[in-house]
């Protein structure tokens, strides 16, 4: 018998304590713990220990609701637009490296790859080489932090919106969460707003009757409308952006995964793929 | 229909509802101190106006799981000492945190049901009464897994949701692949269908051996 009470080896009077073992302790079996605690002389009698059990359940449940929700989807806010400055940055210094590299020899460099990057460097030599080559190493570094950076988004992604994420891919469920501004901003605006959000220098030039309207803003990274032709890409990403909605204000109003949404979408992508004008 | 313990029918408006005995929580009409509980605002309520045997005279503690925003569990805790009420999701946790304050028989534990090893430290082992309102998948296997926390004799009411189980299958083989696992646990006393309070909901209610 090695299952511990929530109260074994603190004080039970201890709020904080208890709290933290209730959040983090476990048993193989549940037993009469109540029993237990009035035999071992922790507490006078039953009433007693309802009592430091519920002030103990109450504490460890508003702390796990604190990290849990409140400023989640601020962090991931702050997260995934982090992650985009940090790619653009290390994509950027490359470009640079990239050019230089070019500039400094016969054949043309491309700033894709950081290997072959590292290799062009080593062979052009000279001047060049000493003064990037440290850099270089620190994009390389920069760069598996911006990986590690990425499991985190995607991690706090499903635990702030578990529905949208399910239906859009943990980093589009972070960008449109960021876009919007918060998980409540997002689950506030219309399909409509949703299927061009991150298009608004489109949606502009169109109000002002510049050009057409935009068919998609960040939801295009989306692979069913990506994947779609041409012609189906509008009605694609409008029943995208329907579903992801309704995916969002589940995950703010009842925040409980709702399984039969991602069945939902790909129904509704079949049925247009099979021609049905939607 | 005999009602158990702590919960009697009041008419308000003409009509006959079920009530139970304290503090107003959510905007709900009172008769005389005693608070109606509607049947489409919960599954329990559902089950014993469709008129399942719900009993649990004998319990003076529950563990409810999928206790949501705390709707039901209020009312059980006007019937009994200790309501165990697990809820994993924030959102209705919130709501669930105000009520459990407001009420000294709720334990509330933001806790998965799916893992019961993370509240077996604190649950006791001999409920008198299990009520489970959750929806996801395995809710029959999820309700079973719970019989270490249940006296012998106890009771259990589950609400088996079908379209949490399995959208695209027949909604009466979801029932009954749930009454097959609850029966190799529980000795199921007696279902039926909760409309038409609750579509596609099947409540159960079974008894520990």
């Amino acid at each position: 018998m090695t299952d511990r009470a929530w109260y074994e080896g603190i004080d039970i009077e201890d709020v904080e304590a208890a709290s933290v073992q209730i959040r983090q302790g476990s048993a193989t079996h549940p037993h009469d713990w109540e029993a237990r605690a009035i035999e071992q002389g922790i507490v006078t009698d039953a009433a007693s220990y309802h009592d430091r059990l519920r002030d103990a359940s109450l504490a460890a449940f508003e702390a796990d609701l604190e990290a849990l929700t409140g400023t989640a989807d601020r962090a991931l806010v702050q997260l995934v637009r982090t992650l985009d400055a940090t790619t653009a940055a290390i994509l950027e210094l490359r470009q640079h490296i990239a050019e230089a590299i070019t500039e400094a020899s016969t054949q043309e460099v491309r700033a894709g790859d950081l290997d072959t990057l590292t290799e062009e460097l080593e062979s052009a030599g000279g001047v060049l080489a000493t003064g990037l080559a440290g850099l270089l190493d620190g994009l390389n570094d920069l760069d598996r932090e911006r990986e590690q950076l990425r499991s985190t988004v995607e991690q706090q992604a499903m635990t702030v919106a578990p529905n949208l994420t399910q239906l859009a891919g943990p980093l589009l469920a972070a960008r449109l969460i960021a876009a919007a501004g918060s998980l409540e901003d997002l689950a506030k605006l219309p399909s409509s707003t949703m299927q061009v959000l991150g298009a608004e220098g489109a949606l502009f030039a169109h109000l002002r009757g510049e050009a057409p309207a935009p068919k998609h803003g960040l939801i295009f990274t989306h692979p069913s409308v990506r994947s779609a032709p041409g012609v189906d890409r509008g009605r694609v990403a409008r029943a995208l952006a329907g579903k992801l909605t309704i995916a969002t204000r589940i995950d703010h109003y009842r925040g409980e995964l709702e399984p039969t949404l991602e069945a939902e979408l790909a129904d509704r992508l079949t049925e247009m793929s099979g021609g049905v004008r939607g | 229909m005999t009602l158990p313990a702590g919960i009697e029918e009041v008419t308000i408006g003409g009509e006959t509802r079920l009530a139970t005995e304290g503090p107003p929580v959510y905007g709900e009409p009172t008769v005389d101190g005693w608070r109606v509980w509607g049947a489409g605002r919960s599954k329990l309520a559902a089950m014993i106006e469709v008129g399942l045997p719900v009993q649990f005279d004998a319990a003076t503690m529950a563990l409810y799981l999928g206790a949501g925003a705390g709707t039901t569990v209020s009312h059980l805790a006007d019937a009994l000492d200790r309501v165990y009420a697990v809820e994993f999701a924030p959102r209705p946790g919130r709501r669930l945190l105000t009520v459990a304050k407001e009420r000294e028989a709720i334990i509330p534990l933001l806790k998965d049901a799916r893992r019961p090893e993370t509240y077996s430290h604190v649950v006791e082992s001999d409920c008198g009464l299990l009520v489970q309102d959750l929806a996801t998948v395995d809710q029959a296997r999820i309700a079973a897994a719970h019989r270490p926390f249940l006296a012998d004799g106890a009771t259990v009411a589950v609400s088996i949701k079908a379209r949490s189980e399995d959208v695209t299958a027949e909604v009466s083989s979801v029932f009954e692949t749930a009454l097959e696992v609850l029966d190799e646990t529980y000795d199921v006393v007696e279902h039926a269908r909760l409309e038409p309070y609750h579509d596609d909901h099947l409540g159960i209610v079974a008894r520990v051996d």
